[in-house]
């Protein structure tokens, strides 16, 4: 189960998102929403081998039981391993662009308008999972008091886990990005996320319209306002 | 004495997430303490120019993120360190279990000459609280310490500033020890541009 890839895995196990991202957000959102450092800790290495093995031999056991794993941090582990070892991290390389340079807008809207794009043309396993998982961590914000854990901080820890430059060695350069980006789709889950993914809006795009026709008309008078300017100086 | 050369000393502290390890530099090196609850990302480090023994050293203190995902920050990372500082939460076992696992690593990804007699310096931070909350002993730890070859072993608070000074002490020591021992095989370096100005040469 673990390393394998997220859309595999979910058609073999016949579920909109992997067995153990539900059971971890479950037994997280029961026991671990005020504690501190909740995702920063990590957990007993012994603890979270077992958890690993145990969903690999497909026991998944009962997480929500502290009697069984008293450790809440190696849940946390548990389930930031699972997502660290997807051959296709949930954010795909072929959108990293696209979220780095979304992040990078001028202003606000833009950045969602952008990022809600983005959001739509996930595949669905990865959309599935990165909803179940963004709407525990805006739980997990909403205790922040309790568990010092805000968005910045999960970002911090999430940043990496979600998203991976395809140049590993670019990685480091791009860290204060990818959190930024991984900060702003906690802080918006309501708003990316809405209940049903709006299918429709992305398939619009790629289909040219009339509509579309007129759009390009003024794109193409604002370009040539745009080259005017650009002579004007000369 | 003009001649000495700047000695660069190259520090790394390693430990669990939210043991204190930016908490104890910051403390050492601004004299400051935040409350403020806040994850390091990935690594950096901060520069303190340090008088030992009638030199000074400069000594630069990496402070590293304690995430699973940053464990393993690469080599050059951990390349050229001359100390080694081991940190845990004194009222967290877990914290002090996993020393053991960040010495290794270290000792794999930085691999010096003389792994046996490389500097360590164990630290136990947050004394500051209550010691019923108290989860290691001093004697725990001081018995690890001393299997591990009598690595040097300080109780802390960066809270509140008890015995960070003394600790960076040996630790600025102890580095320059390992420097000097590191570097004393090396010639003078060569010289490029001469003081006497060359009169022999051809001047085209």
């Amino acid at each position: 189960m673990f390393g394998n890839d997220l859309q595999d895995q979910v058609e073999r196990e016949k579920r909109t998102i992997p067995l153990v991202v539900e059971k971890c957000i479950e037994a997280l959102d029961m026991r671990g929403l005020e504690v501190e450092g909740i995702y920063r800790q990590s957990g007993t290495a012994s603890e979270s081998r077992k958890l690993v093995e145990a969903f690999n031999n497909d026991h998944p056991p009962d997480l929500r039981d502290p009697e069984i794993y008293q450790d809440v941090c190696s849940i946390t582990s548990l389930l930031k391993l699972f997502l660290r070892s997807l051959p296709e991290p949930l954010i795909p390389s072929n959108l990293y662009d696209g979220f780095m340079d979304a992040i990078d807008l001028p202003s606000h809207e833009a950045q969602l308008q952008e990022f809600s794009k983005l959001v739509c043309r996930l595949p669905e396993a990865h959309f599935q999972t990165m909803k179940a998982l963004m709407q525990h961590l805006d739980r997990v914000t909403q205790n922040s008091r309790v568990n010092r854990m805000n968005a910045k901080n999960l970002s911090v820890i999430f940043g990496p886990t979600l998203m991976r430059n395809p140049d590993p060695s670019k990685e480091i350069v791009d860290v204060t990005y990818t959190n930024l980006a991984i900060e702003f789709l906690i802080l918006h889950t309501d708003d990316l996320f809405v209940a049903e993914r709006n299918h429709d809006a992305e398939y619009k795009q790629d289909i040219p319209s009339e509509e579309n026709d007129e759009v390009d008309g003024g794109t193409e008078n604002s370009s040539t306002g745009e080259a005017q300017t650009a002579d004007s100086p000369t | 004495m003009a001649s000495q050369r700047k000695v660069l000393l190259k520090v790394i502290i390693l430990g669990e997430s939210g043991v204190g390890k930016t908490s104890l530099m910051n403390q050492y090196v601004n004299k400051k303490f935040s409350n403020q609850y806040k994850a390091t990302i990935g690594a950096d480090f901060l520069t303190k120019e340090v008088p030992i023994d009638d030199r000074l050293v400069t000594m630069q203190i990496w402070d590293t993120a304690g995430q699973e995902r940053f464990q393993s920050l690469g080599v050059a990372f951990y390349r050229g360190a001359d100390c080694c500082v081991l940190v845990f939460d004194v009222n967290n076992a877990k914290s002090f279990e996993t020393l053991e696992s960040w010495r290794d690593e270290f000792l794999i990804q930085a691999s010096p000459n003389n792994p046996e007699n490389f500097p360590f310096v164990v630290i136990g931070n947050k004394i500051d609280m209550d010691e019923s909350k108290r989860m290691v002993s001093q004697k725990r730890a001081m018995a690890w310490c001393q299997s591990k070859g009598n690595i040097p072993y300080f109780e802390t608070s960066a809270k509140e500033a008890i015995n960070v000074e003394q600790a960076f002490q040996t630790i600025a020591k102890n580095a320059l020890q390992h420097e000097v021992n590191v570097k004393i095989d090396f010639h003078d370096p060569i010289k490029i541009d001469s003081d006497t100005p060359d009169n022999n040469g051809c001047a085209c």
